[in-house]
């Protein structure tokens, strides 16, 4: 089901209208809440609701047996990642690996494999590593198992975020399921606001800009005009960005609604200033994910300068191999990798904030970064993201950049956003009070009617797909 | 200042935000929008009609089958009131083909258990070559994904009234700028498209049709098997009428010649087989791109067909 569908619509509007009877009883609200969250993936395909039953109960026992046999915990702790990590493999790796094969050794694997593991369960990566880092915090110690199946289910598959993140700590997400915690007003109007402006991000935003990015990235040949194919790529990083960014306010805005509060995921990635400072903004709960549970169990950076930068880069390629089967996402992570190790080697964001102007090039430089990462991301192989780039590093052509006048009109919006993030003019115009308030509500009136009029043609939301 | 309206109760000196006050407050920005921005008929009301036309359940006892050619050409309107005793559905497709997979579809639609049912089938060369047996409109539309059905059939009118806008619009409307071309179409729910361009031009489809004819030919076999369904359907007292859709006269020629359509050994074979041909005369019928007839053309020629089946079926009925 996709939250900008009439079916999701209407899904909600009866969610809420239940979820308003659960108010004094938490047993219910968590029943509701996970029989919701299962018809709303079940309306994609019933059939990997198994999946995630079954990934969820191994963990929930899993979880349990580490804390009743501590002698076996390392055991247990292994069995059920190899379960995770086994269930992940199979249905988004397996095309991926057999594929491979194929080319190096010359056998036909492919041609043997049962083709319902090759489809992609929507959200798998989101849920899997949700469900892994549970049992791993107890295995640490720093989460008691909950006993109730129901707050275990409930936390695992929370609709509005299933499918495509925030991913939410256990330890964060547990204690706010069992409690009875009613939204105020302030937290209804904030979860307004996410959702308001995360449609917007969406539907406005992305989902105009995405005819422009296909037309740069899906042509039959790749285009000479350079400014064209750059104007895609720009294209492109506004595009991913309002998509998922988008997905995770609205995620956010109806757990606000529900009482609940999930983390911010997105904090103005494009007015980064060093690639560190850009994960730091950049799809939070993933990278802080994978900092927490693959790049400090590796050593992080309390071991040799060198071991450190071994741990980057196997961390960095481990995430973009998360981000989709294919070779194409492991050099978008190597490339990162690859920055971030520069970066750290020159000591780059410590020496760039002595004046403005080094600030501003740095932001141009992190930018120009970002986007050849982006070309590897969004291209449709490694081959294809080099003949993009070679395109765009020729200089030649007419200068076109694409976009059209709505194309223009909807980047500049996000630009004249960022810039306003960016030099902090955003936090000055703030009206206080009740015309404060007035103002505020007309605005979010208008963004309604805007979504409804300016949306762009309905795609699925890009992070569907890891 | 206090206002006070029942649910919505608050204090000028004191406004606190209030999603139910700024979901008013959209919603006469979204009424005033949708009344004065342009509609696109092209996204919502055309996905409702076919959507409708693959997923409706409503049966008829005149199925009228064929392309484009017959979506847009024929209206059942014109024929229901010649033939008033009839509930025609017109269930033509975009390169659809004459075919089993549409015969089991009209199979479907047709009113089990009337006495009196009538199959009108447009025999254009597209509709009896191999590019026509992948059916590939309707069975996209009969694949859709259910929820799309749902959106389509039950608010695809609703959300006519939100259609999307671009800036590029809004300046062309401040500009007063009009497209060269003025297409129209009108989507109707028993499956006629009512269509209109202004300026016409009748050699605006030849290079399509060049290239079909060129790759598709007419595939005799398929005739045989459509004629293999007439007497079958004939067996069970369906009347089935074919006729050839009119077409610019380049285009009609273009059709014999590279398209190989044997008119005259089509008629035989589908009388053989129990079936009626209606000869049209295509110099009768302007088009405005060569292939399709405007909304009068399509009204004139519906008449001319539904007067012929008239009189085919009266002398049917006076002879037994």
């Amino acid at each position: 089901m996709l939250f900008n569908s009439i079916i999701f619509l209407i899904f909600a509007t009866l969610f809420f209208a239940f979820w308003q009877l659960t108010k004094s009883n938490v047993t219910f609200r968590l029943a509701l809440l996970t029989l919701a969250s299962f018809i709303f993936y079940g309306w994609w395909d019933w059939r990997f609701l198994f999946l995630i039953i079954f990934s969820g109960l191994i963990d929930y026992f899993a979880a349990l047996a580490i804390t009743s046999f501590p002698r076996y915990k390392r055991f247990l702790l292994v069995l059920s990642l190899l379960a995770n990590i086994g269930t992940l493999s199979l249905f988004k790796y397996s095309g991926f690996i057999i594929e491979n094969i194929d080319n190096f050794f010359g056998t036909t694997l492919s041609n043997q494999i049962n083709s319902f593991f090759l489809i992609t369960p929507v959200g798998i990566s989101f849920y899997t590593f949700q469900s892994m880092s549970y049992t791993i915090d107890v295995y640490k110690g720093n989460l008691k198992p909950t006993k109730n199946v129901l707050q275990f289910f409930a936390y695992l598959s929370m609709f509005p975020q299933l499918v495509a993140g925030p991913i939410i700590r256990a330890r964060e997400m547990l204690p706010q399921l069992i409690g009875l915690r009613n939204p105020s007003k302030e937290d209804k109007w904030e979860g307004f606001r996410l959702i308001v402006k995360g449609y917007f991000k969406k539907m406005v935003i992305a989902d105009n800009l995405a005819p422009i990015v296909f037309s740069a990235f899906n042509s039959t040949a790749v285009s000479e005009n350079s400014l064209f194919l750059w104007g895609g790529v720009i294209a492109f990083a506004f595009q991913i960005y309002c998509d998922f960014a988008g997905y995770s306010d609205i995620a956010r805005g109806l757990a606000r609604w529900m009482g609940y509060d999930f983390p911010d995921n997105f904090n103005h990635p494009y007015t980064a200033t060093s690639i560190k400072d850009f994960w730091s903004r950049w799809h939070i709960s993933l990278t802080t994910w994978f900092r927490d549970y693959v790049y400090i169990p590796l050593g992080g950076n309390q071991v040799s300068k060198i071991r450190g930068h071994i741990n980057m880069w196997i961390t960095m390629v481990i995430s973009g191999l998360w981000h989709g089967a294919a070779w194409h996402y492991v050099v978008w992570g190597a490339l990162h990798a690859f920055f971030l190790s520069v970066e750290r080697i020159l000591k780059w964001p410590k020496r760039q904030y002595k004046n403005e102007i080094i600030r501003f090039s740095a932001w141009f430089f992190v930018m120009l970064q970002v986007l050849v990462g982006w070309v590897f991301f969004r291209a449709n192989s490694t081959q294809h993201a080099l003949d993009i780039l070679k395109g765009m590093f020729s200089f030649q052509g007419e200068l076109l950049l694409g976009w059209g006048f709505s194309g223009t009109v909807f980047i500049f919006i996000m630009i004249i956003r960022e810039v306003l993030i960016y030099t902090g003019i955003e936090t000055k115009i703030k009206i206080n009070g009740s015309w404060g308030a007035l103002f505020e509500m007309l605005w979010y009136a208008l963004m309604v009617a805007i979504i409804i009029f300016f949306r762009g043609n309905a795609g699925e939301f890009i992070y569907f797909q890891f | 200042m206090q206002v006070n309206l029942s649910i919505f109760s608050f204090d000028m000196n004191n406004l606190k935000h209030n999603i139910w006050i700024t979901f008013l407050i959209a919603m006469m920005f979204v009424g005033v929008l949708g009344v004065i921005l342009p509609k696109n008929p092209d996204k919502y009301l055309k996905n409702r009609f076919w959507t409708l036309k693959v997923h409706s359940k409503s049966k008829y006892n005149f199925i009228i089958l064929g392309d484009s050619r017959s979506y847009r050409d024929i209206s059942p309107y014109e024929i229901e009131n010649i033939l008033p005793e009839f509930r025609v559905f017109n269930f033509g497709f975009s390169n659809g083909g004459l075919n089993s997979t549409i015969f089991e579809a009209a199979d479907r639609r047709l009113l089990e258990n009337d006495s009196l049912k009538v199959i009108l089938m447009g025999v254009s060369a597209l509709t009896i070559n191999n590019l026509s047996l992948s059916n590939e409109q309707y069975l996209q539309e009969l694949l859709r994904p259910r929820e799309e059905v749902l959106e389509n059939i039950y608010f695809g009118r609703f959300l006519y009234f939100f259609s999307p806008i671009s800036p590029e619009v809004i300046k062309d409307l401040i500009k007063g700028d009009k497209p060269a071309v003025n297409y129209t179409n009108i989507y109707h729910d028993n499956g006629w498209v009512e269509s209109q361009k202004i300026p016409s031009d009748t050699m605006e489809a030849m290079p399509y049709y060049i290239e079909d004819f060129k790759l598709h030919k007419t595939n005799y076999q398929l005739v045989d098997d459509m004629c293999d369904k007439i007497r079958i359907w004939t067996s069970k007292g369906v009347k089935v009428f074919a006729f050839r859709p009119p077409a610019a006269l380049p285009i009609v020629s273009l059709e014999d010649s590279v398209g190989e359509y044997k008119e005259q050994l089509i008629e035989e074979k589908i009388e053989s087989a129990g079936g009626y041909w209606i000869n049209v005369d295509p110099a009768m019928y302007k088009t405005y791109d060569g292939s399709h007839l405007s909304k009068e053309e399509a009204c004139k020629l519906s008449r001319y067909i539904a007067v012929k089946i008239k009189t085919i079926l009266n002398s049917d009925y006076e002879s037994q």
